[in-house]
C-alpha cells in the first residue's frame, strides 16, 4: 500500500498536470467495487473521466484509503500493480496496458540529476510533503532513483550511492545506508559511494554515521542510477569516546575483528605531553597492546610488531612513531578514519601476519577555506585546507614540528642539555572529484633526530607518496588504480664506547602499483578482485667504524631487492538474509632478486659463516628463488537476531619483510630484513570466532572473541644475534613455530553522558624453536613465551560529559609485565666470574599499572565565530606509579645488584590547546 | 667481566627527569639459583689435569661454592678410567699417560657428587696445537672525555700460524705477573712483591672462515701506564692457547658473546648458556660450564720500557704516611694475590 502511493506520489511529481480538475486534491475511501465503479468515483468527484477498455479492467477490484489525492493519484493507486499504465489525456486519463502516453515531450532531464534528492526534494509540493510526513512520521524526504519508464519490475537495479558532508563537500566514509524492507545495507568507501542492487519498488531507508544527524528517506527505485545525500554534522551530538562501527556496523558488518576508531574518540582522552594518539588509544581496545612507555610498535593479537601493515592513504610507513614510540608520527588532525583489521582480514590486504592499521585522511574541505591546530608542551601542529575549485579541487596541508630542545637546555645535567630532540612531520594531498572520478594525490614525510650529549644520534625519516585514481564504470564495477612509493631511512652514529664506535645508514624502498576492482554482481553477491606489484629495494647499509679509535671493522651489510605480485579475488556473499559467507583468496608471487651473493652452507652444520660451502652470485634482476602459496580468507557472518551476531572467520596471511630486532620494542636502528634464499616467508593461520550483542536500550554494545594462530617460519633471533655485524642474517636467525591464541571482552557504552569502554583480553604468545640439531634449537628447543607475551591486559577508559563544554576522561591500563630473561645467579668460568641466565623470558617484569585523567574545556557555543578553540589538561600517570620499563644489571662495589628502569616514574601534567577556524561543531 | 645489562633506552630529554631508576630484587626460581659448575679439561701438554667442580651463587653474594668428596672419573675413547683425586676446594687432579694424550683421543668426565647427582660430559676430542706464533704489543691511546688526555698504553696482541695443521678453532688463556713496589715498606722484604692473575676476558677466535689457517693480530688486552704499577718495572705475559672441538668453540663463543660489554643503545639480548654437561640423576637440572679435551701450547714474553711511554704512576703520597696509607703502601704483599717470592721464571 505505502508502495503504491509513493509510486503515484512520484508519478506526479514528474509530470506536472495541466488541467484544474486533475488538480483537485480528494480523499478517496473506497471499498472491493469494480474499477468501472471507481471511475465513477472519480467523475463525480473531480469531474475527471476516466478512459480505459472495459477486457483490462473487468477483473479489477479497488479497495483504497486515501487522503489528499489527485484522480491521477487515486487511478494510478488503484492500478498498482496490474500492469495498466494511466496517463493524462487533454483534462482526461487514459488507462493502457504497459506504457504511458505522451502528452508533450518530457523537459530534458539529466539521468544523474534525476535521482539527485534536491530535485526529487524541490519538486515536493507542499500538500505531498505533508502527507507523507503524516503516513510516516519518520521519513522527511524521497529519494527516486532511475527513470520510470526503463522500470523491469522482475529485474533488479543497481544504484550507486554517494554520501557527502553537507559543510565541507567532503565524502563520508564508512556511513551506512539501511534498508528497513529488507533488513540489508551497505556502508560508504573512501570516496563515500556505497552500492547495492535491489529489485525497483519503495524502501524505507535510513543513512547513519557517527557524529551526523540520521537522514531518512522514502527512496522509490525505479531502474539503475545513482544519488547523492549530504549529512550534517551534529552538535548535540556527543562527540565523545566512540570507538565505533556504528551500532548498525557491530552487528552486520562482515568483518570479525574490525575495529574502527573515530578521531574524535581521542581527543577528549587523556594524553601523554599533550599528543593525542590514535596508536595508543588503540591499545586499550582488546587484543591490541603496547610493549610499555617508550616502546614504538604495537602487538595485536600476540604478534610482534612487525606483523602490522601500516598505511596512511595507501602509503606504507615503516616507522611509525616519532622519539622512539612517545609520538605518533603523524598529525591527529588530518585523520578521517582509523580501522584495524585483526581477525579477518579483506583479501586486498597482505604481506603482514598480524593485523592491518590503515588510516585514511580527510581530503580538504571543499567549500570554503579553514584552518586548525594545536600547541601542546612538545610540539606545534597546523592544518590547512579548502578548496582549489569549489565541490570538485580541494586540497588539505599538515605540518608538526617539536620544539623540546628548549626544555632539555634547561636541565643541569650536561648529558640532558648537550643533548637534543627534534623531530617533525608534513603531509598534504590533493583531491579531484568529478561525479564518477576522483583523483587523488597524497604525500607523506616525517623526521626525527635525536642526540644524547655526544655518545648516540639517531635519525630517521619516512617519506612517501600515493597516487590513486578511481573511476565508477558504471554502477556495478567501481575500480581504483593507485601508485605507491614509500622510503624509510636511518641512521645512526654510536659513540658510547669509542672502540666500538660506528655510524650506519640503512635506506629501505617499496613501490607498488596496485589495482582494485569491485563488483556488485547483485544484491545478493558483491565480488572484490584486483591484483598488484610491488618492489622492495633494501640497502642494508654499511657499518664504519666511527672515529680514529674504533676497532670496528668495516662491515657491508649489503643490498636486497624483491618483487612482489599479487592477485586477489573475493566474493561476499548473502546466502540468508541473517547469513552471509565472504570468501576469498589472495595469491602472492615473492621473488628475491639479485645482485646479490648467496652463500650455500655445508649441509649438517650451523649455517655459519664457518661452514660455507659455495658462493652464489645472481645478477640484477635475475630470480633467486620463488615462494608462492595461496592464502584463504574466509568469513562466516550469522545474524543472531535483530541485536546479535555470530562471526567465525578463518585467515591465511603470508610475511616477507620482517624487523631485525633482539628488543621487545622498535629501536631507531632495527633494520627490516626481506625473506631470502634462507629466510622463508612466514605463513600464519588464525581462527576466530565472535560473539556481538547490542543492548541498544542501554546504549551497550558487548563482544567476546576467541582466536588461534600459528605461525610457521616465524623468524627469531638466535642466542648472541647481532644484526649491526652481520650481513648474512640466516646465521643469526632460526625460523620455527609461534603459537597464539586468546579471549577478548569488550563492552562499550556510547551516546551517553557517561560513555567508554572496557576491555580485558587474555592472550598468549609462545614460540618454539627446534630442529635435529643442537644449533637448530633456541632454548633448547622448548616452548618459550614471546617478548611480548602480555597474557592479561584490561583496559577501562570513560568520559564524563559534565556539559558539552565540560568533559572529562580518564583512562586505566593494567597488563601483565613483559617477559624477560634474568641473570639468576653467578658461577665461576677457570676463576672469571660469569653469570648464568635464566631459559629464554622464564621471568617477567613487575605488572604494568597506569591511570590517567584528563579535562577538555570547550570553547564557547555560538554558531557565528571566528574560531573555536579548546583547553586540555591531562595527568598521564596520575599516581605517579612506577612502572617498570625493564630490569637490569651492573656490579656496584663488587656486588652484582639488579635495578629496575621506569620511564616515567611521575605524573605528568599538560595543557595542550587546540583551535580551528568556525565554531563548535565546523570542520 | 659481568656483562653490564644496561637498558639505556629511551633516556630521553624532559623524560630523563620523569624516568627513574630503583634497586629491585626480583625473586628468581630457587631451581635457578644453585646448579653445579664442572670446568676443566685434559690437556696434552699438561701433566697434571685438573678438573674444578663448584655451584653458582647468588647474584647478591658472588664466590666460589666449591664442591668437595665427589668421585670423579675421566674416560678416554678406549674405554680407560683415570681417577681425578679431590685436592681440595672443588679442584680435582688427574694424571693421564702422555701416551694416551695425543691428538684424536677423546675423554669425558663421569662425577657422582657425594649424596647428590651423577654428571657425565659428552666426549671431547684433541685437536692438534701449533705452536704460539707470536706474542707482542703496540702502543695505543684510548681516547677519554678529555681529548687532550687520553689514556696511553700498550694492547697485546698476537698472531697464529697453524697453515699445516687441521684445528681451526682456538682459545686463548692470558696470564700476567707484574712486578711492583711498596714505597715505604715496614720491612725490606715487604718492598718488592710480584703478582699474578688471570686477565678477566674470553678470547677465542677461529680461521674457518678464511682460506689459511692464519690468525694475524688478534687483539688480547690494554695496560695503561698510570693506574697500577704493571708498566713500571716489569710485566710478563703468559698465553696459553689451546686447541678446540666444535662444539667446545661453539661453547666458548657463547660465553664471550654473552660476557662482552656490547655498548649502544638497544643492545642484544643476554642469554642461557648451555655446555656439553648432564645431569643424569635429574635431566631438568642443567649443568654449567664445559669438560673438554684439547692441545696446550703457551708462550710468555716479558714487558719493560715501552719505548715513547714513560710511567705515570703515582705512588702513595708521603702526605698520608703513615698513619692513613693504604697497606700496600707499607707491604707489598698485602695487595691480593701479591708475593714477595720472585717467580722463577722472572729475568733478573
Amino acid at each position: 500500500m505505502k508502495n503504491m502511493i509513493a509510486g503515484v506520489l512520484l508519478l506526479f511529481v514528474t509530470v506536472s498536470l495541466p488541467a484544474q480538475q486533475l488538480d483537485k486534491i480528494t480523499d478517496y475511501h473506497v471499498k472491493n467495487i469494480p474499477f468501472a465503479e471507481f471511475c465513477g468515483v472519480i467523475y463525480n468527484q473531480t469531474s475527471v473521466r476516466v478512459f480505459y477498455q472495459e477486457k483490462w479492467v473487468g477483473k479489477i477490484f479497488v479497495t483504497l484509503s486515501l487522503d489528499s489525492a489527485t484522480a491521477m493519484e487515486a487511478v494510478s493507486a488503484a492500478l498498482h500493480n496490474t500492469g495498466l499504465k494511466v496517463s493524462v489525456w487533454h483534462t482526461n486519463l487514459v488507462v493502457l496496458p504497459g506504457e504511458k502516453l505522451l502528452p508533450w515531450l518530457p523537459p530534458y532531464v539529466n539521468k544523474e540529476h534525476l535521482g539527485s534528492t534536491d530535485t526529487a526534494a524541490k519538486a515536493l509540493t507542499a500538500s505531498e510533503e505533508k502527507y507523507m510526513t503524516g503516513r510516516n512520521a519518520d521519513v522527511i524526504q524521497n529519494l527516486k532513483i532511475g527513470r520510470k519508464e526503463a522500470q523491469v519490475s522482475s529485474v533488479k537495479a543497481n544504484v550507486t550511492g554517494r554520501i557527502l558532508d553537507e559543510e565541507t563537500g567532503e565524502p563520508i566514509y564508512s556511513a551506512t545506508i539501511y534498508i528497513k524492507e529488507n533488513s540489508t545495507g551497505a556502508a560508504s568507501d573512501f570516496n563515500g559511494f556505497l552500492s547495492f542492487t535491489l529489485k525497483p519498488g519503495s524502501y524505507n531507508v535510513q543513512f547513519e554515521y557517527l557524529g551526523y544527524e540520521k537522514k531518512k528517506y522514502l527512496m522509490e527505485l525505479y531502474s539503475d542510477g545513482n544519488f547523492t545525500v549530504t549529512m550534517r554534522k551534529v552538535a548535540i551530538q556527543m562527540q565523545g569516546v566512540v570507538v565505533y562501527g556504528d551500532r548498525q556496523m557491530s552487528i552486520r558488518a562482515k568483518d570479525p575483528g574490525l575495529d574502527k576508531m573515530s578521531i574524535k574518540a581521542i581527543k577528549e582522552l587523556p594524553t601523554m605531553m599533550g599528543e593525542r594518539d590514535i596508536l595508543k588509544i588503540s591499545t586499550t581496545l582488546p587484543g591490541i597492546v603496547s610493549a610499555g612507555e617508550g616502546a614504538a610498535g604495537l602487538n595485536v593479537r600476540g604478534g610482534g610488531s612487525d606483523q602490522n601493515a601500516f598505511y596512511i592513504n595507501k602509503i606504507p610507513i615503516y616507522n611509525t612513531s616519532h622519539l622512539f614510540g612517545f609520538f605518533p608520527a603523524f598529525n591527529a588532525d588530518i585523520i578521517k578514519d582509523f580501522s584495524i583489521y585483526k581477525g579477518f582480514i579483506p583479501a586486498q590486504y597482505g604481506g603482514h601476519l598480524s593485523s592491518v592499521l590503515n588510516i585514511k585522511t580527510r581530503q580538504g574541505n571543499r567549500k570554503h577555506f579553514t584552518a586548525r591546530g594545536g600547541i601542546s608542551p612538545v610540539t606545534c601542529d597546523l592544518v590547512v585546507e579548502g578548496p582549489i575549485k569549489k565541490d570538485t579541487l580541494s586540497y588539505i596541508l599538515s605540518a608538526r614540528a617539536s620544539y623540546s630542545d628548549w626544555i632539555l637546555k634547561r636541565i643541569k645535567d650536561p648529558v640532558i642539555s648537550n643533548s637534543s630532540a627534534t623531530f617533525n612531520d608534513l603531509s598534504g594531498g590533493f583531491t579531484y572529484d568529478i561525479r564518477k572520478t576522483q583523483v587523488a594525490l597524497f604525500g607523506y614525510h616525517s623526521y626525527d633526530k635525536f642526540s644524547l650529549s655526544d655518545q648516540n644520534t639517531y635519525s630517521y625519516s619516512n617519506n612517501g607518496l600515493s597516487a590513486v585514481f578511481s573511476h565508477n564504470f558504471s554502477n556495478k564495477l567501481k575500480a581504483e588504480f593507485s601508485m605507491v612509493g614509500s622510503q624509510y631511512s636511518f641512521s645512526t652514529t654510536d659513540m658510547q664506547v669509542e672502540v666500538k664506535a660506528y655510524e650506519h645508514s640503512y635506506k629501505m624502498e617499496h613501490y607498488e602499483f596496485r589495482t582494485d576492482f569491485k563488483h556488485t554482481i547483485n544484491e545478493k553477491n558483491s565480488l572484490e578482485y584486483g591484483l598488484g606489484i610491488i618492489q622492495y629495494r633494501l640497502n642494508r647499509g654499511t657499518v664504519l667504524p666511527y672515529g680514529e679509535n674504533s676497532l670496528r671493522s668495516t662491515v657491508e651489510l649489503g643490498r636486497e631487492q624483491a618483487f612482489e605480485t599479487s592477485l586477489y579475488i573475493s566474493d561476499s556473499y548473502d546466502i540468508l538474509p541473517w547469513l552471509n559467507l565472504t570468501f576469498g583468496g589472495r595469491y602472492a608471487l615473492y621473488t628475491p632478486t639479485g645482485p646479490k651473493t648467496v652463500y650455500e652452507y655445508t649441509p649438517g652444520t650451523s649455517k655459519d659463516v664457518r661452514h660455507i660451502s659455495d658462493t652464489l652470485n645472481f645478477s640484477n634482476n635475475r630470480p633467486i628463488c620463488y615462494y608462492h602459496e595461496p592464502d584463504l580468507r574466509v568469513s562466516l557472518n550469522i545474524e543472531t537476531d535483530q541485536s546479535g551476531s555470530v562471526k567465525l572467520a578463518f585467515n591465511q596471511m603470508h610475511q616477507n619483510l620482517f624487523l631485525l630486532s633482539t628488543t621487545t620494542s622498535i629501536a631507531p636502528n632495527t633494520q627490516w630484513k626481506l625473506a631470502d634464499y634462507h629466510l622463508k616467508p612466514s605463513v600464519c593461520n588464525q581462527f576466530s570466532v565472535g560473539v556481538f550483542r547490542t543492548l541498544a536500550e542501554l546504549g551497550i554494545e558487548t563482544s567476546a572473541e576467541v582466536f588461534y594462530k600459528q605461525t610457521r617460519n616465524y623468524p627469531e633471533f638466535m642466542d648472541g644475534a647481532n644484526f649491526i655485524e652481520n650481513p648474512q642474517v640466516e646465521t643469526a636467525v632460526l625460523q620455527g613455530l609461534q603459537k597464539a591464541y586468546g579471549l577478548e571482552l569488550f563492552v562499550k557504552r556510547s551516546y551517553r553522558k557517561l560513555e567508554g569502554w572496557i576491555s580485558y583480553t587474555y592472550s598468549r604468545s609462545l614460540i618454539t624453536v627446534t630442529g635435529d640439531n643442537v644449533w637448530d634449537k633456541i632454548n633448547q628447543g622448548d616452548q618459550y613465551p614471546a617478548n611480548y607475551d602480555i597474557p592479561n591486559s584490561l583496559n577501562v577508559v570513560f568520559n564524563y560529559h559534565l556539559s558539552r563544554r565540560l568533559i572529562f576522561g580518564s583512562i586505566f591500563t593494567y597488563q601483565t609485565g613483559k617477559p624477560v630473561t634474568y641473570p639468576v645467579s653467578v658461577y665461576y668460568l677457570n676463576g672469571l666470574p660469569v653469570l648464568d641466565y635464566s631459559k629464554r623470558n622464564a621471568y617477567r617484569i613487575p605488572d604494568y599499572v597506569r591511570a590517567d585523567f584528563s579535562v577538555t574545556i570547550e570553547g564557547n557555543l555560538k554558531k557565528e565565530k571566528f574560531m573555536h578553540s579548546s583547553f586540555i589538561f591531562s595527568a598521564y600517570n596520575a599516581f605517579g606509579r612506577e612502572n617498570p620499563y625493564s630490569v637490569y644489571y651492573k656490579v656496584e662495589d663488587g656486588f652484582i645488584r639488579s635495578f629496575m628502569y621506569s620511564v616515567i616514574g611521575v605524573p605528568i601534567f599538560t595543557v595542550t590547546w587546540l583551535f580551528k577556524l568556525g565554531n563548535y561543531v565546523s570542520e | 667481566m659481568f656483562r653490564n645489562s644496561r637498558y639505556y633506552l629511551p633516556v630521553m630529554l624532559m623524560l630523563l627527569l620523569a624516568s627513574c631508576i630503583k634497586r629491585y630484587d626480583p625473586n628468581i626460581d630457587s631451581s635457578d639459583k644453585f646448579k653445579y659448575v664442572i670446568t676443566g679439561s685434559v690437556n696434552k701438554g699438561d701433566s697434571v689435569q685438573r678438573l674444578y667442580i663448584s655451584t653458582s651463587s647468588l647474584l647478591s653474594r658472588p664466590r666460589i661454592i666449591a664442591i668437595t668428596g665427589c668421585s670423579v672419573k675421566i674416560i678416554d675413547g678406549k674405554g680407560n678410567k683415570y681417577i681425578a683425586k679431590d685436592v681440595g676446594k672443588g679442584n680435582y687432579e688427574a694424571i693421564i699417560p702422555e701416551s694416551e694424550l695425543v691428538t684424536g683421543n677423546t675423554f669425558m668426565v663421569d662425577i657422582q657428587v657425594a649424596g647428590g647427582a651423577h654428571i657425565i660430559s659428552d666426549f671431547d676430542r684433541i685437536q692438534d696445537c701449533p705452536e704460539v706464533d707470536s706474542v707482542f704489543y703496540i702502543r695505543e691511546d684510548i681516547p677519554t672525555s678529555n681529548p687532550y688526555f687520553p689514556t696511553r698504553g700498550i694492547r697485546f696482541y698476537m698472531n697464529l700460524n697453524a697453515e699445516t695443521f687441521y684445528c681451526r678453532n682456538y682459545r686463548i688463556e692470558a696470564i700476567e705477573t707484574w712486578e711492583y713496589t711498596a714505597p715505604f715498606p715496614d720491612y725490606a722484604d715487604r718492598r718488592v712483591c710480584w703478582v699474578t692473575s688471570n686477565i678477566r676476558s674470553i678470547f677465542d677466535f677461529t680461521t674457518q672462515n678464511q682460506t689459511a689457517n692464519i690468525y694475524t693480530l688478534y687483539p688480547l688486552h690494554f695496560v695503561d701506564n698510570y693506574s697500577s704499577q704493571r708498566l713500571r718495572y716489569m710485566y710478563s705475559l703468559l698465553i696459553n692457547q689451546y686447541s678446540l672441538s666444535e662444539a667446545a668453540f661453539t661453547f666458548w663463543e657463547k660465553m664471550r658473546i654473552n660476557s662482552s660489554d656490547q655498548g649502544g643503545l638497544y643492545e642484544n639480548q643476554p642469554f642461557q648458556v648451555s655446555g656439553n654437561l648432564h645431569n643424569l640423576s635429574n635431566p631438568d637440572q642443567q649443568v654449567l660450564g664445559f669438560f673438554g679435551a684439547s692441545a696446550k701450547k703457551s708462550k710468555r714474553i716479558f714487558v719493560s720500557d715501552v719505548p715513547g711511554l714513560p710511567n705515570q704512576y703515582i705512588d702513595c703520597r708521603p702526605a698520608y704516611w703513615p698513619e692513613i696509607a693504604a697497606p700496600e703502601c707499607l707491604d707489598c704483599t698485602a695487595l691480593v694475590g701479591g708475593t714477595n717470592v720472585k717467580p722463577k721464571y722472572w729475568p733478573n
